[in-house]
């Protein structure tokens, strides 16, 4: 099955081809909510980066003033107890497309009263409840439910807050080069979708190469190659998973197959921008295969099984 | 049968059995139920047949009007092809006696720019004309036999016992004819009662055990009403041995039976029905590997078939010039073609193809006249439904699971190898495919003094489904190979055990409408024995549809994806494909030079052919097939025919056609083709002819005919790449006959230099494999009527 692949250009050329669609319709007001994580940087260089998982935002939708109003009530800062709020009616642009059943919307300058005294400001981002498909059968990873996609950031009193998803899928390009004939040789395809799965301590995270293929001469597609516990590092600069020599699992039949000849002699991936949405990576296959790939996030998927 | 001790003779027999006890129950029932008293005159038959050399190439002279009155072919105008706007070809049954023709194969020798070449077996009816043609699938040119319309390409090959005349009109039809006739028609007839009545009888023998007999009952039992019963039986021993098992590999045994009743109950109303059937047992495909210079592999091919049809024609005269005909058609095919699918002497794999296929046509046309007899119009509709069933299974066998599956699943991770559970695994596929259309059209003739400007249109829809289910159930034990080496060491423990179960059906619809104008012009020279010369441009196109072999690639995605590969394209991306379209331009005339002694027709043609139906492999891919309206083909050339007697008992016949057919834009596998030459379809085409009579006795009663032939093709190339090419061939023939006046006696022999040439070429799994064309036969044909 092949991914549908959807850009941040046209995820707003489809917010702004959508606007026009939704104005002055009194009954467009709806919400729904988006389960991601929180990264969390001080202000302070001496407190370490955290994490807050299985954060719950509420996302209210109104096209016809065209604001938004985020809230939640599960935001954990210190990671014992959650605090909540709910922002301003935020000036927005808002995409309701119901033939097709998404909405998207981008929003800035929010601003709230956490319930722990402390301030919430600088709050924007975007969002979309854009769905696409993407199955193999015997996933090692099923997702049931559909994701929404939030990318957002806000400020507290000392620290900056990300969301991003422990669960993120992205799309991008893989460059190989490996010696075929005696010759070098290069390959270039964007077809593979790269799958970052963060366990629940933050520490490991599963890594799954879908629709891989390293050179030209394969005459078909990996299904799915899967990095199992590769440790994470956090930093201020977001997240890196390195590990070396790495004998990759590979879907056959349902279950995941060990596929030593296929060993990852190195394998690091780290997100290179400050939204968490994009990453790089650099990896060696059985000596053979040099590969690196870089790529952003696609909205979150339901796997159809 | 089975208390006549029917069912212990083999096949060959009783075929031959069937068909003699039909043709005398049926002379024998008719005299029995109407009392007909047959009239017979001697030697009538003799001068029948000198004034057939005489004219030998005009249109059928007795009832050629009741011929085209009961002929839809004729009916829609196409009768004589030479007094309109498209070149064409036919042949007398006087020709087809001489060379022997007896279906659509035997006029690719003759026919300018149309071949179809001889290989694998009867199934096999790839058809190019002008250039333009397709291995698979639909074909590009209409074929009908007695006013049924052949629906079913693999049908296409069949004998025909008696055949009176054969022709073959090239350019598009569609405009009249509708789908599947974008480069021409071939038309079709058989003996008419009304032209010969009582018994005609065929047995020739030639090498290699080539037996043939005909048998023909024809008889008018008055005015209104008569009937003809003919039968068919062909047996050859085949040339091509599989040195696997030295046994010959292309056998055949065919046998037939046509059944024609005529009834006019009135002046203005005229009925004909054609019962045909026939039955087919046939080895075939001798494919020669090119590495080893063998036929060699060890699973059966074979091909077989029964086929029956039936035509019931229609045609009633109305007032003010209007006639009213109705032809409806009920076709049905059962057949299996069973294959050694990779033509090795090693196990991969076989293919089984079952076909049951029933179709019903309607077809019904007003024609009448206008502004004094200068203005012709027609109105026609045309319907159709089809039911095809067919079951095939691919089945992978030892070397097969082993060598394309097992090894390079362990080459990729020997540490955990497999061994797979059985040594075949089969790949079940079922299929319904019903299809549906109808069709509207018309036709606007207008005389203007010298000059004919005709105009047609045909509007067709079409709904087509497929249906499919496809099974495998299979499996194979993953080990823990610590080690690493290969084969599978004795230390190795079972990992776990993978079951391959494969289910998948489905459902697939698409629909087309089709326009198909055509518009043309005629100029008649001041004198009129002259000729005329003609120009047309039109439109035709080749049916949409969905080809089922294509699914052995989707299963093999499938078993793929259980090994860890991903799929590449949906089953609808490579099974479907949308109709083909051409538009072709043609210039031409019809000559006629020394009192019409000499006949001369020359035409050039233009055709753009596009949303060409091929199979390509798809960017990237060096594996896997889709079906695909990919190309875009253009095919410019020109053919001559000339047509000279001399003097009354010399005859000179030529042909030679000429075709550029190049791909304008066409990718497969990345690659692009664009500029070479269409592959499978020959540049040349030349016939060449030359037949003397000499009289033996005072009376003109007795003659000796001697006749010399030579036919060839080429260059051919066999990719798209054009790095292979059979170069121009061609082949002698002769024929010395006696001629009494009930009876010959011919010897005759094709190919009398045993030139070496090769029919066809492919790639299996890397394999080259070619056909090799026909070696010298001889024969001896007695032929007798009475």
């Amino acid at each position: 099955m092949t991914i549908k692949n959807i850009t941040l250009g046209l995820l707003l050329g489809a917010m702004s081809m959508g606007l026009s669609s939704c104005l002055g319709d009194p009954e467009n007001k709806s919400s729904f909510s988006v389960n991601v994580s929180n990264m969390i940087f001080p202000d302070n260089p001496a407190e370490e980066v955290s994490v807050d998982q299985n954060c719950t935002y509420n996302i209210a939708l109104d096209g016809v003033n065209n604001t938004i109003t985020i809230g939640t009530s599960t935001l954990s800062l210190d990671g014992k107890n959650n605090v909540s709020f709910t922002t301003n009616e935020m000036k927005g642009l808002v995409a309701s497309v119901s033939s097709m059943g998404y909405q998207s919307g981008s929003f800035a300058n929010g601003q709230a009263h956490l319930s722990n005294g402390e301030e919430i400001t600088r709050l924007g981002g975007y969002f979309t409840t854009v769905v696409a498909s993407y199955a193999v059968a015997g996933d090692p990873f099923p997702i049931t439910t559909s994701v929404p996609m939030l990318v957002m950031s806000y400020r507290t009193n000392n620290a900056l807050i990300r969301t991003f998803s422990t669960d993120a899928f992205f799309q991008g390009q893989t460059k190989t080069t490996y010696a075929f004939g005696g010759q070098e040789q290069s390959f270039v395809t964007d077809e593979a979708v790269y799958r970052v799965k963060f366990s629940s301590d933050m520490k490991k995270a599963n890594v799954v190469l879908y629709n891989i293929r390293f050179a030209s001469q394969m005459p078909r597609p990996l299904q799915a190659v899967v990095l199992k516990d590769v440790p994470v590092t956090l930093s201020r600069a977001g997240y890196t998973l390195e590990i070396s020599d790495c004998i990759p699992e590979m879907l056959e039949s349902g279950a995941l197959t060990p596929y030593p000849s296929y060993t990852f002699d190195s394998f690091k991936l780290m997100s290179v921008s400050d939204d968490l949405t994009q990453i790089s990576c650099e990896y060696v296959v059985n000596g053979s295969f040099k590969g690196s790939f870089s790529g952003r996030s696609c909205a979150a998927f339901s796997a159809q099984q | 049968m089975k208390h006549l001790g029917f069912h212990i003779l083999p096949f060959s027999a009783k075929i031959m059995a069937l068909t003699l006890s039909l043709t005398f129950v049926t002379e024998v029932m008719a005299k029995v139920t109407l009392n007909v008293n047959p009239e017979h005159i001697e030697g009538v038959e003799a001068l029948a047949e000198s004034e057939q050399l005489e004219q030998r190439d005009s249109v059928p002279t007795v009832s050629e009007t009741l011929l085209d009155e009961l002929d839809v072919v004729a009916v829609k105008g196409h009768t004589n092809y030479r007094q309109r706007s498209m070149s064409g070809n036919h042949l007398s049954l006087a020709r087809a006696e001489n060379l022997g023709v007896v279906g659509i194969k035997g006029m690719s020798d003759v026919v300018p720019n149309f071949y179809m070449p001889d290989y694998g077996s009867r199934i096999t009816s790839s058809i190019y004309v002008r250039g333009i043609g397709a291995r698979m699938d639909q074909p590009a040119v209409g074929l009908t036999v007695d006013n049924v319309g052949i629906m079913n390409k693999n049908a296409y090959d069949f004998d025909v016992a008696d055949v009176a005349y054969v022709e073959m009109v090239r350019g598009p039809q569609s405009s009249l004819f509708g789908r599947n006739t974008m480069t021409g028609m071939i038309n079709i007839r058989s003996i008419s009662p009304w032209d010969y009545q009582g018994w005609r009888s065929t047995v020739m023998i030639g090498l290699r055990s080539l037996f043939k007999f005909n048998i023909g009952w024809y008889h008018q039992f008055n005015d209104k009403a008569a009937m003809s019963a003919s039968g068919n039986f062909y047996r050859y021993g085949g040339k091509f041995i599989n040195e696997y098992d030295d046994k010959t590999v292309d056998k055949e045994v065919y046998g037939g039976m046509r059944i024609k009743n005529y009834y006019n109950p009135s002046d203005a109303v005229k009925i004909a029905n054609s019962f045909s059937f026939s039955l087919l047992r046939q080895g075939g495909y001798p494919y020669e590997s090119v590495a080893t210079g063998k036929i060699s592999y060890n699973d059966t091919c074979f091909y077989r078939r029964f086929m029956l049809t039936d035509g019931l024609t229609v045609n009633a005269r109305l007032p003010k010039n209007l006639t009213l005909m109705s032809v409806t058609t009920l076709q049905h095919l059962n057949d299996n073609m069973t294959l050694d699918q990779d033509f090795l002497p090693e196990s991969y794999f076989t293919l089984t193809q079952k076909t049951r296929e029933t179709a019903i046509t309607q077809d019904i046309m007003l024609r009448g006249l206008a502004l004094g007899d200068t203005y012709h119009w027609m109105v026609g509709a045309y319907g159709f439904y089809r039911h095809q069933r067919m079951m095939a299974p691919v089945t992978f066998k030892e070397e097969g699971i082993e060598r394309l599956i097992v090894r390079h699943r362990n080459e990729a991770n020997p540490f955990y190898p497999i061994k797979w559970d059985t040594d075949e695994m089969p790949l079940d596929s079922y299929f319904s495919l019903p299809s549906g259309g109808f069709a509207i059209y018309h036709e606007s003739r207008y005389d203007l003094g010298r000059w004919n400007f005709a105009a047609a249109l045909r509007l067709d829809y079409e709904r087509i489904s497929l249906n499919y289910d496809n099974y495998c159930d299979s499996g194979y034990e993953m080990y823990n190979n610590p080690s690493g080496l290969l084969p599978i060491p004795e230390s190795a423990q079972p990992y776990r055990h993978v079951p391959v179960d494969i289910s998948m059906h489905g459902s697939l619809k698409n629909d087309y409408l089709q326009f198909s104008p055509k518009v043309s012009a005629i100029y008649n020279l001041p004198d009129v024995t002259l000729g005329n010369l003609y120009a047309s441009i039109g439109k035709g196109f080749k049916a949409g549809g969905f080809n089922t072999q294509m699914f052995s690639d989707v299963l093999q995605q499938k078993v793929m994806e259980f090994m860890g590969l991903s799929a590449q394209y949906s089953v609808e991306d490579i099974v479907s494909y949308k109709p083909e379209k051409s538009w072709s331009f043609e210039i031409g005339s019809h000559l006629n030079f020394l009192n019409s002694n000499m006949r001369v027709d020359l035409s050039v043609f233009y055709i753009d052919c596009r949303d060409q139906q091929l199979t390509v492999f798809p960017p990237g891919e060096t594996t896997g097939r889709m079906m695909t309206n990919a190309g875009k083909t253009r095919s410019v050339g020109g053919e001559v025919t000339v047509d000279y007697n001399p003097m009354k008992t010399l005859n000179l016949m030529a042909t030679y056609g000429f075709t550029d057919a190049r791909f304008l834009n066409y990718e497969s596998g990345g690659v692009s083709y664009k500029g070479k030459r269409v592959p499978y379809a020959p540049s040349n085409t030349l016939f060449l002819q030359a037949t003397y009579l000499q009289s033996v006795s005072s009376k003109n009663l007795y003659f000796i005919e001697l006749s010399a032939n030579f036919n060839g093709a080429g260059s051919i190339y066999w990719n798209e790449s054009n790095s292979l090419r059979q170069n121009f061939y061609g082949l002698l023939g002769i024929n010395i006959a006696y001629k009494a006046p009930k009876w010959s006696l011919e010897l005759w022999g094709n190919n009398l230099t045993n030139t070496k040439y090769s029919t066809f070429y492919f790639l299996s799994m890397g394999n080259e494999f070619l056909q090799r064309g026909k070696a010298t036969q001889i024969g001896l044909t007695v032929r007798a009527h009475f």
